[in-house]
């Protein structure tokens, strides 16, 4: 799902080849595990039956058959602007998500801020819901709750971190990978 | 919960030479609503909490508390305020070094005109009720972070302010003393009707409040 919705993303800055969105997706998010080429091309054939792409020719000449790029429709752009909108549910140990989201939100808008606050709100908003229960449960459920709200705690930290190097982060993103 | 706010600000800015602190931000607290203010270092957060609490002047806004313009008051009446209506709660519990917690806690109704006798009874239940009370005799330097800030907890609350204001209150304190003192002033905060203005960069300690804002650059996140 996860692949999907970043494809999308990819597609969403412009049309592009296959083995060019796998290019981007690596150098964006698969440093350490370079996503397969067999499920970005099955990816985009789920994302093509359901009208979230299309095929469309290439203008580039390069004078042997016609080569064609990949396109987001408008469902696929409703489908990811959607995804990037919605908060995550606040669960521990959420970093890959929402960095991939953040990353997604530079290369759409050119500012991740306003995600990283809907993101933050939706965590505090649990932290909150947890805070309150712990008020009124047995001492055992407590530490339980505590371990809960400090890993959210850690999210919180790093969207917090992440929100001050947002300029870093956009500048090195368009330094280092060509759409 | 009533509909009007307790305290409002309205449009207000700020500036410290060139440097704009605050550029124009509004934002209302309802009768005994929490709310969190966060924010990265430097974003105006404690400048907005110390406006809000007319210990700073702004440079154009409103600020109104219980129906009045309170930016507009002079020193004075800025003064009797700070001493009736609000109370305050820093990182470091400011508490007067050469007076005792029992002291500490009995200044703000003698500061009032409360007889000794009546305001030192009132203090010594407030410092049981942070369950301190075997501690009045020490002076601060002689108590714990944890304890030194609930000292400071019930002094902010002797009074019954109609709005407290928080700066950091846990900022010295470890998870567990913070969960202490803050479970106490939200308690005694809920019971009482008095409103919090928390200003914190910790998250599981804004997640005490009922609601939080983002001050960012000087104004509020999401705002235009």
């Amino acid at each position: 799902m996860k692949a999907q919705l970043a494809i999308l993303g990819i597609l969403n800055v412009n049309p592009n080849y296959g083995y060019e969105i796998k290019r981007i997706y690596d150098n964006l998010f698969g440093k350490e595990k370079p996503i397969l080429a067999g499920q970005v091309y099955s990816t985009l054939s789920r994302l093509e039956r359901d009208d979230r792409i299309v095929k469309v020719p290439s203008d580039e000449k390069s004078g042997g058959p016609e080569r064609l790029k990949y396109a987001i429709t408008a469902k696929g752009q409703e489908d990811f602007r959607i995804w990037l909108e919605t908060p995550e549910e606040p669960i521990p140990q959420l970093q890959a998500t929402i960095y991939m989201k953040t990353v997604l939100a530079i290369i759409k808008d050119g500012d991740a801020a306003p995600y990283l606050d809907n993101q933050r709100r939706a965590h505090i908003a649990r932290m909150r819901e947890l805070t309150n229960q712990r008020r009124n449960c047995v001492f055992a459920d407590m530490l339980l709750i505590d371990y809960v709200i400090f890993h959210l705690e850690a999210d919180l930290r790093w969207i917090e971190l992440t929100s001050s190097r947002l300029d870093k982060l956009k500048e090195e993103i368009w330094n280092s990978t060509q759409f | 919960m009533e509909q009007y706010p307790i305290l409002s600000a309205r449009n207000i800015k700020k500036s410290f030479g060139q440097t704009q602190a605050l550029r124009g931000v509004s934002v209302d607290v309802v009768p005994g609503e929490i709310l969190a203010i966060m924010g990265p270092s430097g974003s105006g957060k404690s400048t907005l909490l110390h406006c809000l609490a007319v210990i700073l002047g702004v440079d154009s806004g409103e600020i109104v508390f219980d129906r009045q313009q309170i930016n507009q008051f002079n020193d004075s009446q800025r003064s009797i305020l700070r001493r009736t209506a609000f109370g305050f709660i820093f990182q470091f519990g400011q508490l007067v070094p050469e007076l005792t917690a029992l002291d500490n806690v009995a200044l703000p109704l003698l500061l009032n005109g409360k007889p000794r006798k009546e305001a030192y009874s009132d203090a010594q239940s407030w410092l049981d009720r942070v369950d301190l009370a075997s501690k009045g005799n020490n002076l601060p330097g002689e108590l714990s972070g944890g304890e030194a800030q609930r000292v400071a907890v019930a002094r902010a609350m002797i009074l019954s302010p109609k709005v407290l204001f928080a700066d950091e209150p846990t900022g010295s304190l470890d998870s567990l003393n913070s969960q202490i003192v803050m479970e106490l002033f939200i308690r005694f905060a809920k019971t009482q009707g008095t409103s919090i203005v928390l200003v914190t960069h910790e998250p599981t300690i804004a997640a005490y409040a009922d609601r939080e804002i983002i001050v960012r650059d000087g104004k509020i996140a999401g705002s235009r």
